[in-house]
């Protein structure tokens, strides 16, 4: 045993246990004991040699610390990391403290917007704000956090691998990725391959095509939809041609691929495709005087689309299975009184909404009035007249992302399905649909739309009215959800009727919370998005 | 603008009182805002029916607020000032009564120190007798403690360290608690020490209790041997042993070592101890080449007050207690606030040279603690979960663990991974980063 292990051994297991023997110490320590000698005889009382062990250990513990080695790091290579895009100056950082400041629900998307002027100025956020910055991007979207990670720069992105890593991580897309990756990651390293380059990203599916499985095919096909190209259209063709073209399919996961890749094919209207359906539908549309007093002085005619109300060689589950990978048997009696109106359905969700313009030759927003108001296409659950294809046209708007179709429906038709196309709808098409359908509290509608959807001055000033008259008739509390709905859209130049018809309710009820959590928001969330502007 | 959020940030008493005085910098909040030359002042609503009053007296850097809080400086100063550090211009305007009173008063007290009374040779000797007669008691009870403490700790030597972590934390509490009965608080603080080391980690327990052991047997020795120690290494022993430092003897005290510089305040720390908040402030002489600590207290019933900014320089008079090692001193003159270093310091240029040093200290003062040191060109690296600093010749110093992963970040993004000049306290086998030197300017972390 060395020396300096006896010392801490005896120091362990105390002079009760083992007897002190100096001969042991190491020499210095020994000489230290015999120099203080006196000190003790003097000194000291009570147990000499639990004494003696405390010396012992106070000249260990001081000579110990001397003794200590620094540990070198011989395997460390440094990487000294300089920013080559310049930083931010001054005015582009107080903007950022003073959204700092605010209170959480008008900041973010404050945020959002001030991340977005930074990378546009291709600059970089100061050192000393970075932190903050990381940590207050936690609570923006996957796209912002993206943004956040390229304007902190170089060294910011290093910070990102030890700091908030989990929130900020990056997947890696590397090639491997598409091999061993997961399902996410493979979708993600899918749609980056689309981004560079659509037909290449297709070559790449199409040689794991056959082995991916069928909600994988699915997910793909999905992303594909979301930004169609032309390009895509050999792939979807080579699909539809090799497996799905005349084939009768009865299981649900292969109908629905099918019924995609129809979907698509149709939207890039492919003719072998498209001549069937349109010489098919075209058999069932009929001219027919239109109604209405004007339209008889008129004579005016109109199309119409005249169904059989029993299936036929056109309307019959096994034709239309095989040719557009629609169901072989009508799935909603309930809604569906006839079969071949649950398959006009399916054309309405599957085809792109011109088909219909076209066959029926009228502009958009009568064929949807057509299909949404006619009592030929109405159907009553209990007791209730529903229009039988809107989900249909819903559910085509959001999934081509046809902005005037969401339109056109808004405009006729009102209920919580509607209301899952305000992001869609044009500015003056939502407008529209609050105030005609006094939607006016409705969060969520709001809260769908993007930061960048500001409400035109009328409407903002509609909102502050008709707002007021809700608060003095008790049917309307302003609350701090609502203050960052208002905050995040109002129209800055409509500030100005805000805080005088605000000045006028003072002293009411109601006026400090809707001073509180209405007119402030607004008042500082439109003074940081003008500074943000003049950035 | 006259501080910047950093700054700000840095005398905050608490990071919510930053954080509820962020809240409060949006200048539409304030009734009132105002700014003269020597003054800040604003009101702002608060729960009561009247708003509050708060001011600043920027040049002396004191606040005072009408709100009830026991937080100093307040969120409404923290406010206030985060209003101002924002704005790029500000009019000056006459400065209200209420203002003005304040400052008046203020700069009248310190230009006009209370004359003392005429003290009569009887009321002087009453008053000597009187001191003596306490001097008297407390070295009684302080020998009585120091006996007490001494049994205690032959009495681990007995039975051995092993038995230390099976201690109840009772063990270690009622004999602090009798050390402080005893008006030896120092020593009470040591054996609290002992008490909060983690003994479920067996790499470490023993080193870390046997260290604090041998630090307080030196100490119990060297007041058993007072008699042949100097004045000078008396009065240190004293204040381990729990005699207070006069902060009011100090400011006039003539024979103090006293030393005008422009001071670095190189970094702020708070540590909260029951109720207690112990806030250390180091500075560095960039002429004299000395470190002084500044230490201040709070608790609950007795706000902290700290009006030094991190990363300011402070022209000015540092005055130190008296001891065998000059460490803690008091800012005694203050003329004028830079924000800029001229003079380039004096580094360490490896581990081992800050270290050497660090044991002459020692040898002067075996229980010196918190000294902080500088040192050039070290990089901070991750090792094992573990941050380092490493020297130029590749040697590795482990930073304390409590040293928070922002300002390690803080760190990686001003050093950008590469070299830098620092400032750190050396705590025996790990240090406390404190802040980075470049060109003129020093950034605390």
């Amino acid at each position: 045993m060395t020396d300096n292990k006896y010392a801490k051994e005896i120091a362990l297991l105390g002079v009760d246990r083992r007897k002190i023997n100096e001969d042991k110490l190491p020499s210095a320590i020994r000489a230290k004991l015999k120099a203080t000698a006196h000190l003790k005889n003097q000194k000291q009382a009570g147990q000499p040699d639990a004494a003696k062990l405390l010396d012992i250990m106070t000249y260990h513990s001081y000579y110990s610390r001397r003794g200590t080695r620094l540990r070198k790091v011989d395997d460390y290579k440094i990487e000294q990391i300089d920013e080559t895009k310049p930083y931010c100056e001054k005015p582009v950082m107080d903007v950022f403290a003073e959204i700092v400041r605010q209170d959480y629900h008008v900041r973010n998307e404050l945020l959002k917007s001030w991340i977005k002027k930074v990378e546009q100025r291709n600059e970089l956020v100061t050192a000393e704000k970075v932190l903050d910055l990381i940590d207050m991007g936690v609570a923006l979207d996957k796209e912002s956090r993206k943004t956040i990670s390229k304007i902190i720069g170089l060294r910011g992105q290093q910070v990102l691998k030890y700091y908030k890593k989990d929130q900020y991580k990056v997947i890696n897309l590397s090639n491997d990725i598409w091999l061993e990756g997961n399902r996410n990651e493979r979708r993600a390293f899918y749609l980056k391959k689309r981004k560079e380059n659509v037909s290449l990203a297709n070559d790449l599916l199409m040689e794991s095509w056959k082995s991916e499985s069928q909600s994988e095919q699915l997910a793909f096909l999905k992303i594909m939809s979301v930004d169609l190209e032309v390009a895509d259209f050999s792939f979807l063709e080579r699909i539809y041609t090799s497996k799905y073209e005349g084939e009768l399919i009865n299981k649900k996961g292969l109908l629905s691929t099918k019924l995609m890749v129809c979907s698509m094919l149709a939207r890039l209207d492919y003719a072998p495709l498209m001549s069937a359906v349109r010489s098919g539908l075209d058999d069932y549309i009929h001219q027919v005087r239109s109604s209405g007093l004007i339209n008889t002085i008129l004579a005016k005619k109109s199309n119409i689309i005249q169904l059989p109300q029993t299936q036929d060689d056109f309307w019959n589950g096994d034709y239309l299975n095989r040719l557009m990978g629609f169901d072989i048997k009508n799935m909603n009696i309930k809604l569906f009184d006839f079969d071949p109106y649950y398959w006009l359905n399916s054309f309405i969700g599957a085809l792109p909404f011109s088909i219909w313009t076209e066959l029926l030759g009228r502009s958009r927003e009568e064929v949807v009035r057509y299909f949404l108001r006619d009592t030929a296409f109405q159907s009553k659950v209990s007791g209730q007249n529903i229009a039988i294809f809107q989900d249909s046209m819903i559910f085509n708007a959001i999934a081509t992302n046809d902005r005037d179709l969401a339109d056109a429906i808004s405009n006729v038709a009102q209920d919580d399905d509607v209301n899952m196309l305000a992001p869609l709808m044009s500015q003056p098409a939502f407008e529209r649909y609050v105030m005609n359908n006094r939607l006016r509290t409705e969060l969520s509608l709001f809260e769908a739309r993007s930061s960048e959807d500001i409400w035109s001055l009328s409407f903002s000033k509609n909102m502050v009215s008709e707002l007021f008259d809700m608060c003095k008739s008790g049917r309307f509390i302003p609350n701090v959800k609502f203050g960052r709905v208002m905050a995040r859209y109002f129209h800055g130049e409509a500030f100005g009727y805000l805080a005088e018809v605000s000045k006028a309710q003072e002293g009411t009820q109601w006026y400090n919370a809707w001073l509180i959590n209405v007119l402030e928001p607004i008042r500082q969330s439109i003074l940081i998005r003008q500074r943000i502007n003049t950035l | 603008m006259l501080f910047t959020e950093s700054q700000i940030e840095s005398i905050a008493p608490k990071p919510a009182a930053f954080k509820a005085g962020r809240k409060l910098s949006v200048g539409n909040k304030w009734l009132v805002l105002g700014k003269s030359e020597r003054a800040v002042w604003g009101q702002i609503s608060g729960s009561g029916k009247n708003p509050y009053f708060t001011q600043i007296d920027v040049q002396d850097r004191a606040y005072k607020c009408s709100c009830p809080s026991r937080q100093f400086p307040c969120k409404h100063g923290l406010g206030l000032m985060l209003v101002f550090a924002q704005m790029e211009t500000k009019t000056d305007s006459p400065e209200p009564e209420w203002v003005e009173d304040w400052i008046v008063k203020r700069r009248g007290k310190s230009n006009n120190p209370k004359p003392e009374e005429e003290r009569t040779e009887e009321i002087i000797a009453k008053s000597d007798a009187a001191k003596l007669k306490r001097h008297n008691e407390r070295m009684i009870l302080v020998n009585n403690g120091v006996d007490e403490l001494t049994l205690w700790l032959q009495d681990i030597a007995r039975v051995g360290l092993l038995e230390l972590p099976n201690k109840p934390t009772t063990y270690f509490a009622n004999m602090a608690a009798r050390m402080v009965d005893a008006k030896a608080a120092g020593l009470a603080g040591w054996v609290k020490m002992l008490g909060k080391i983690d003994y479920s980690n067996p790499e470490k327990w023993y080193d870390e209790a046997s260290e604090i052991i041998s630090k307080i047997n030196l100490l119990l020795r060297s007041w058993k041997n007072r008699d042949a120690l100097s004045p000078l290494y008396m009065q240190t022993i004293k204040n381990l042993i729990g005699w207070n430092q006069s902060k009011k003897g100090l400011m006039t005290d003539k024979t103090a070592t006293a030393i005008q510089d422009d001071w670095i305040v190189l970094g702020i720390e708070n540590e909260v101890e029951e109720d207690i908040t112990i806030n250390r402030t180091w500075l560095y002489g960039i002429v004299s080449n000395r470190f002084a600590l500044v230490l201040n207290f709070g608790s609950p019933y007795a706000p902290l007050i700290n009006t030094m900014m991190a990363n300011s320089v402070i022209v000015g008079e540092v005055a130190y207690f008296p001891s065998i090692h000059e460490q803690r001193g008091i800012v005694r003159t203050e003329t004028e606030v830079k924000w800029k270093i001229y003079k380039r310091p004096v580094f360490h240029d490896k581990w081992e040279s800050l270290i050497n040093n660090h044991y002459e200290n020692e040898k002067l003062n075996p229980w010196i603690n918190n000294q902080p040191y500088l040192i050039s060109q070290v990089v901070l690296i991750k090792k094992e979960r573990q941050w380092y600093l490493m020297d130029s010749e590749q040697s590795v110093m482990p930073v304390e663990l409590k040293f928070s992963e922002r300002k390690a970040m803080n760190w990686l993004l001003f050093s950008g991974g590469g070299r830098v000049d620092v400032a750190v306290v050396y705590r025996g086998k790990s240090v406390v980063p404190l802040g980075i030197f470049s060109n003129d300017k020093y950034t605390a972390l």
